[in-house]
């Protein structure tokens, strides 16, 4: 239809004038960019000072202050730090916070470059410095008031799970006391995570099936000595939290990554092999051993949760304890009902055969599953269910 | 291993995490190179100069010049596909806010075409019905906006309305005409009608007429299986008049028919829209290359910033992400965001996403739905037959 209203500018000669302006209309939605977004993240406050990171899009920077130089339709970096003070003036200018009635100084660092899914970004980096204490602070926006009302900024701040968004010259009286919210909130994460994480849980039961019972002349009896049961369980448990705890910050702080297409097939090994484990035992004692380096994969895993939050370093290192204590708290009540409903069972004659055996293959069948969906990115168990 | 190893095992590895969490974080940000190009498809020196001037000046200074410029902001939009530029031309627009009585006819036009660009298709329609009135069928706003208003009625899928404005514009341009009426028919279920009228259409025209009707042959042939002269078709359409639309439609034909590597050519150097990310990711993955991840994750994370938002820009392109969820197996959120997309928009395109989307969640309501539209219009269209069929066998 977009076709049509061209030809019609074509053929309309005493009001073409007018009539080009129909070519200009989208066809079937398909050609637009994102609109302009801009983030401002500001971090927890220490006193009376806070951190501020504003990003912002180039192309939005050079409509407003004209930073191509030499009008070759393109921003050079040399283009954009030759104008950092017209730059930082305008953040000065347009991102504004205060407590009370004054307004905060921010000390603006050098300029930095954030190459984003959406095009090229400039960073800035400041210290705000405000009068008084903040636990409330009015943030005034205006960047693009009067230029572009669509454009947005995405407000984080420590109290906020997900990112707000903000119009030009709209204001927000932020609360940066709700720290302890957002610590609630990963810890909720974390809670959350390993709950409805299938292949964690998954992998905890299959470490846990055999700790009750005891490889005795190649056949499993019951433990009789429930307390060494229960030492096992903690050794297993611990070593599992050491090691993702390990990995977790090893990712979150950039210091090793390893993609996510990588990671979950390897997290669905882990479980395939303490599942088959049960079934052909290898490994017989030392099954913390085990859980410690299978957990070192895990918490990679966990680490992708975080990672898209992509917090400052101050901030991260409480996130990750608040993620991982959620964790902790969410694997203390599996193992926990887990290990209650297993010594329960395991005086049953058939728990060797039934629970560990037939359990143990049904791990291992939905791991091996998760192996085949998480290699070539198919959903076979939604297939299967779909086809049921 | 000893209790006493383990614990010294564990003592040190918590001393490893302390150290990490010491380190600090690198931030997503860098220094370039001075010379390195950090932003491309600017706007042009002279549209900068005309959106800080007319926002800075009186209201009342030259509103010709406010106009064009204007005009020419939402031109610019389409080319690159930047929708900020709605953004600049609205504001140019300041002085004549769309509500008030006393704007000029030719503002309320703009104003509408800015919401038709925007997806907002019933503000758009309720201000071209004021400009329609406000206007006489010599000026050309009365055209202008007649032609939108059809435009609009043919993408919400109202096919009586898209009629009757077409016989509207029959007294003013014959050609235009014939063609808009055929691109009804082809959508109603006389193809046979609709087809060798385009083809004389495309025949007698040159450039971007020629282009309209060689683009809607080309839909034609494709509902109709024929796709031989789907490409002929195509070919020719972009050899008229190249534009941006018409090479998505192109890709999207070339994916589906298996032509991965010719669709990657197609939008080799076309600006980095969703629309164009988006088909970029199909034939990459078709192709099997590697780079296919970081295109999935580009586009993922561009939905995500479009969600939060919060102003429903995720919904303004969900055809093309109901097509990106279907295929990276989210069924039910490509379901959504399909049904989502056809209340507004009801082209064959949409239509088909909508049936796959449907077909794949074993949705039978959703199915339905499609089966029932294509019986009220009459569309026919073999690849909705063939998603159609597919679930039945």
């Amino acid at each position: 239809m977009k076709r049509f209203v061209e030809i019609f500018c074509a053929f309309d000669r005493m009001a073409k004038a007018l009539l080009a302006l129909a070519c200009s209309l989208f066809g079937g939605g398909a050609l637009a960019h994102a609109a302009s977004t801009a983030y401002l993240d500001i971090g927890m406050p220490q006193a009376n000072e806070v951190a501020v990171q504003w990003v912002v899009p180039l192309r939005d920077l050079d409509a407003v202050l004209d930073l191509d130089a030499n009008a070759d339709g393109q921003l050079a970096w040399s283009e954009v730090t030759a104008r950092r003070r017209d730059i930082e003036a305008l953040m000065l200018d347009q991102v504004q916070l205060s407590t009370g009635a004054h307004p905060c100084m921010l000390a603006i660092a050098p300029l930095r470059f954030a190459d984003l899914e959406s095009g090229g970004y400039a960073a800035l980096q400041a210290r705000a410095q405000c009068p008084d204490a903040i636990d409330r602070v009015r943030l005034d926006y205006r960047f693009l008031e009067h230029l572009d009302a669509t454009h947005r900024v995405l407000l984080t701040t420590p109290g906020t799970r997900t990112p707000r968004p903000l119009a030009p010259g709209q204001r927000a009286q932020l609360d940066l006391r709700s720290a302890p919210s957002r610590f609630g909130a990963l810890l909720g994460n974390g809670i959350a995570h390993i709950l409805g994480g299938a292949d964690h849980l998954l992998f905890l039961v299959a470490l846990l099936l055999p700790a009750v019972v005891m490889r005795t002349a190649g056949r499993w009896a019951a433990r009789t000595d429930l307390n060494a049961a229960l030492l096992e369980v903690v050794w297993i448990a611990t070593a599992f939290t050491v090691a993702h705890s390990i990995t977790l910050g090893l990712a979150s702080f950039h210091i090793v990554s390893i993609p996510g297409r990588i990671i979950e097939p390897l997290i669905a090994v882990t479980v395939l092999l303490a599942a088959l484990n049960n079934l052909w035992p290898v490994v017989t004692r030392r099954l913390a051993a085990v859980a410690f380096s299978f957990g070192l994969v895990h918490g990679f895993g966990f680490a992708e949760v975080l990672a898209p939050l992509a917090l400052p370093a101050r901030e991260l290192a409480l996130a990750l304890f608040g993620f991982n204590l959620g964790v902790e708290i969410g694997q203390l009540a599996i193992i926990t009902s887990a290990f209650m409903l297993l010594v329960l069972a395991r005086q049953w004659q058939g728990y060797g055969r039934w629970v560990l055996g037939a359990g143990s293959a049904l791990l291992a069948l939905t791991a091996g599953i998760w192996i085949v969906e998480r290699v070539f990115n198919v959903p076979v168990f939604a297939l299967a269910v779909a086809g049921a | 291993m000893s209790t006493r190893s383990f614990i010294r095992c564990l003592f040190v590895s918590a001393l490893l995490v302390a150290a990490a969490g010491a380190n600090g974080a690198p931030l997503p940000s860098s220094t370039p190179q001075p010379d390195a190009i950090v932003a491309t498809q600017l706007l042009p020196r002279a549209q900068k100069d005309a959106l800080r001037r007319l926002t800075a000046v009186a209201p009342e200074t030259d509103p010709a010049q406010r106009l064009a410029a204007a005009r020419r902001m939402i031109e610019l939009g389409r080319i690159n596909g930047d929708p900020r530029t709605l953004g600049y031309a609205e504001s140019i627009l300041a002085p004549w806010p769309a509500g008030s009585a006393d704007v000029p006819v030719d503002a309320i036009v703009l104003h509408a075409t800015i919401a038709q660009s925007r997806h907002a298709f019933s503000r758009a329609r309720s201000l071209l019905d004021r400009a329609i009135e406000r206007s006489k069928p010599g000026e050309p706003a009365f055209a202008q906006a007649l032609l939108t208003r059809a435009a609009i009625a043919q993408a919400t899928g109202d096919l009586a309305a898209v009629r009757s404005d077409c016989q509207r514009l029959f007294s003013l341009a014959r050609e235009i005409a014939a063609i808009c009426a055929a691109s009804v028919d082809a959508v109603a279920g006389r193809l046979d009608t609709a087809i060798p009228v385009l083809r004389v259409a495309s025949e007698r025209t040159a450039d971007s007429v020629r282009a309209w009707a060689l683009g809607a042959l080309a839909q034609a042939y494709e509902q109709r299986g024929e796709r031989g002269a789907a490409e002929n078709a195509y070919d020719a359409a972009l050899n008229a008049s190249d534009d941006l639309t018409t090479r998505l439609a192109y890709a999207d034909f070339l994916l589906a028919r298996g032509s991965a590597a010719t669709a990657a050519r197609l939008l080799q150097d076309a600006p980095p829209t969703d629309g164009v990310v988006l088909r970029q990711w199909r034939s990459a993955r078709l192709l099997g290359h590697s780079e296919a991840a970081a295109l999935e994750a580009r586009l993922a994370t561009r939905l995500e910033d479009a969600r939060r938002r919060g102003d429903g820009s995720d919904l303004l392109h969900a055809r093309d992400w109901a097509q990106f969820e279907l295929e990276r197996g989210a069924v039910a959120e490509a379901l959504r965001l399909a049904q989502a997309n056809w209340r507004d928009q009801r082209e064959p395109a949409d239509l088909l996403v909508l049936a796959r989307a449907a077909s794949a969640a074993r949705d039978s309501d959703a199915r339905a739905g499609v089966i029932a539209w294509m019986k009220r219009t009459g569309l026919q269209d073999v690849r909705v037959d063939a998603v159609l069929g597919e679930e039945r066998s």
